[in-house]
């Protein structure tokens, strides 16, 4: 049973630089008064948190979150579909739309700003074609943000999407096709809802991803606008206010973490989708 | 799923289009002459030759690769003993590890990063390439652990029982049968984890502290200083790369199927 102690090494870094930080940070930390001569644990910086100033970051965050996700579902569905119909040059096409998430997170964001920035290509392109007069600020908006967001969580749906189609019994679809049933009625009626659990799983996982994003609103939102991830680097960083930024953190953790749970509970569901 | 279906053709173009267009735009500028804007004004190779000249890049490599190689090294090792561990033996509290051991996949990495920090600077340890190198570690081994679990999956237990009857220990067939059978998993992992290290600047931007210098973060004060053909042919290469890494590591993961393929026949 010399092997049993195999998993310890790990479990215990883990424990120690995973678990026991992330704890000290949510659970303890959060609840430290930062007044001179306050004393015991106190919940005022989540009352902090519940300034104007901060509510409209979360909001915003969410919001970008929440679409980014949104999308996600909507042009992922319709690609991952695609790759499963290709049954040969699966493994090819999704390395293509695996491909971007090997690249630096903070090039992908970069390739935007090249696009989209005054004397970038899209201004470029709309001047030469009389669209425009005069170059149009894109960057540094909740529109740049968001397609940066999709565009470098994009992968991660695909890639979850696919796994859950790829299970379906092809013969389901022939059957409802040879029943008569359009190809909208069949993905409508018989593709969607089997992937039903899939699809959860990839907006949840997308949505949990968005919340915590630091370099897209950083690099595309230009500081204009500000999500959850850069209110946490100027308290820890700029204003060294750890416990605020412990705070946030916690809520941020809090809604992961039921997402976790959802998530588990999706999952199930996308186990029991297997065709029998 | 044979049907010809053209709607879904059409949006997959468009997609892999808008995908690859903003990367290309920025190889493609990256051998532009001109030093401002989109016009093209000849092909030239001058910003690749100032970025081979610039030490701070190249100190900020190297930097990179010491930090992410010493922590692939240890969070495959630690990894892989994880993966074994929960995949060849029961033991009570087991669902615990695997749920922790889940978990920082899930966690958002500024999170990690924050509770870093906080953590460091409890304990009153300094800021550094430690911190940076120990906290890329606790990222990196679920993902470690995930992709050679699901290798050891395919293994035929069949092999371990016989090397056992053959009078065989537990350490034997450990190191005789089960981690050589799983090596190209094992290697497909450290890719991703050396991967996934490479190319973080989140965690690494909070638990760096001043004084260091790895090349996402020389990227990043690059980037605050605005869009500069230097930072075209530095991106360029580092796509190379990442599609490099990429290949690597699906063929390695190729191979892993292909491995157990073997067994079967045998």
């Amino acid at each position: 049973m010399l092997l049993a102690a195999t998993a310890s090494p790990a479990a215990l870094y883990l424990l120690l630089l995973f678990v026991v930080p992330v704890l000290l940070t949510t659970c303890y930390t959060s609840l430290r008064d930062t007044q001179p001569g306050a004393r015991g644990p106190s919940l005022a910086n989540f009352a902090a948190l519940l300034e104007p100033v901060y509510l409209s970051v979360f909001a915003t965050t969410f919001r970008l979150a929440l679409l980014t996700a949104a999308v996600c579902l909507a042009v992922g569905f319709p690609v991952a579909l695609y790759i499963v119909s290709r049954v040969k040059a699966r493994p090819f096409l999704l390395l293509l739309v695996s491909l971007p998430m090997w690249t630096n997170l903070l090039l992908l964001n970069y390739a935007w700003i090249v696009i989209l920035r005054r004397e970038g290509f899209l201004n470029h392109v709309l001047i030469g074609l009389g669209l425009i007069g005069e170059p149009a600020g894109f960057l540094f908006s909740h529109g740049a943000i968001l397609l940066g967001l999709v565009y470098t969580h994009l992968p991660y749906a695909v890639l979850i999407l696919y796994a859950t189609l790829e299970r379906q019994d092809p013969a389901q679809t022939e059957a409802a096709r040879d029943l008569g049933a359009g190809a909208f009625q069949t993905l409508v009626r018989v593709v969607a809802p089997q992937a039903a659990g899939g699809m959860t799983v990839a907006f949840l996982f997308v949505f949990a991803l968005g919340l915590g994003s630091y370099v897209t609103p950083e690099l595309l939102g230009g500081g204009k606008v500000v999500m959850i991830g850069t209110l946490l680097q100027s308290q820890v960083m700029e204003m060294g206010n750890l416990p605020l930024a412990a705070a946030g953190s916690l809520c941020v953790m809090l809604v992961a973490l039921a997402l976790l749970a959802a998530f588990l509970f999706a999952g199930r569901q996308v186990g029991e989708e297997r065709p029998r | 799923m044979n049907r010809r279906r053209p709607l879904l053709a059409v949006v997959w173009w468009c997609v892999l289009l808008w995908l690859y267009v903003p990367l290309l735009a920025v190889a493609v500028m990256s051998f532009n002459a001109s030093r401002f804007g989109v016009q093209w004004s000849g092909f030239s190779l001058t910003w690749y030759a100032a970025l081979l000249s610039d030490r701070e890049v190249a100190a900020a490599l190297v930097n990179s690769l010491i930090v992410s190689g010493t922590a692939t090294l240890l969070s495959t090792l630690l990894g892989t003993l994880l993966a074994v561990g929960l995949s060849k033996h029961h033991f009570r509290g087991k669902r615990l590890v695997e749920a922790s051991a889940s978990l920082p996949m899930l966690t958002p990495d500024i999170i990690l990063g924050v509770s870093m920090v906080v953590y460091f600077t409890m304990l009153g340890i300094s800021l550094g390439y430690g911190t940076i190198i120990a906290s890329h570690i606790a990222y990196q081994i679920p993902f470690v652990a995930f992709i050679v679990r699901a290798g050891l999956q395919s293994l035929d237990p069949a092999l371990e029982d016989a090397a056992r009857d053959l009078g065989a220990g537990e350490w034997q067939v450990l190191t005789r049968v089960t981690l050589p059978s799983a090596r190209w998993s094992i290697a497909a992992a450290a890719v991703t984890a050396f991967a996934l290290s490479f190319d973080d600047f989140v965690i690494t931007f909070f638990t760096a502290g001043s004084g260091t210098g790895t090349l996402p973060l020389q990227i990043y004060s690059m980037l605050k200083r605005g869009v500069s053909p230097k930072v075209n042919a530095l991106f360029t290469i580092l796509m190379v790369a990442g599609v490099l890494l990429a290949g690597a590591a699906s063929l390695l993961a190729g191979r892993r199927s292909a491995d157990s393929a073997d067994f079967a026949d045998q």
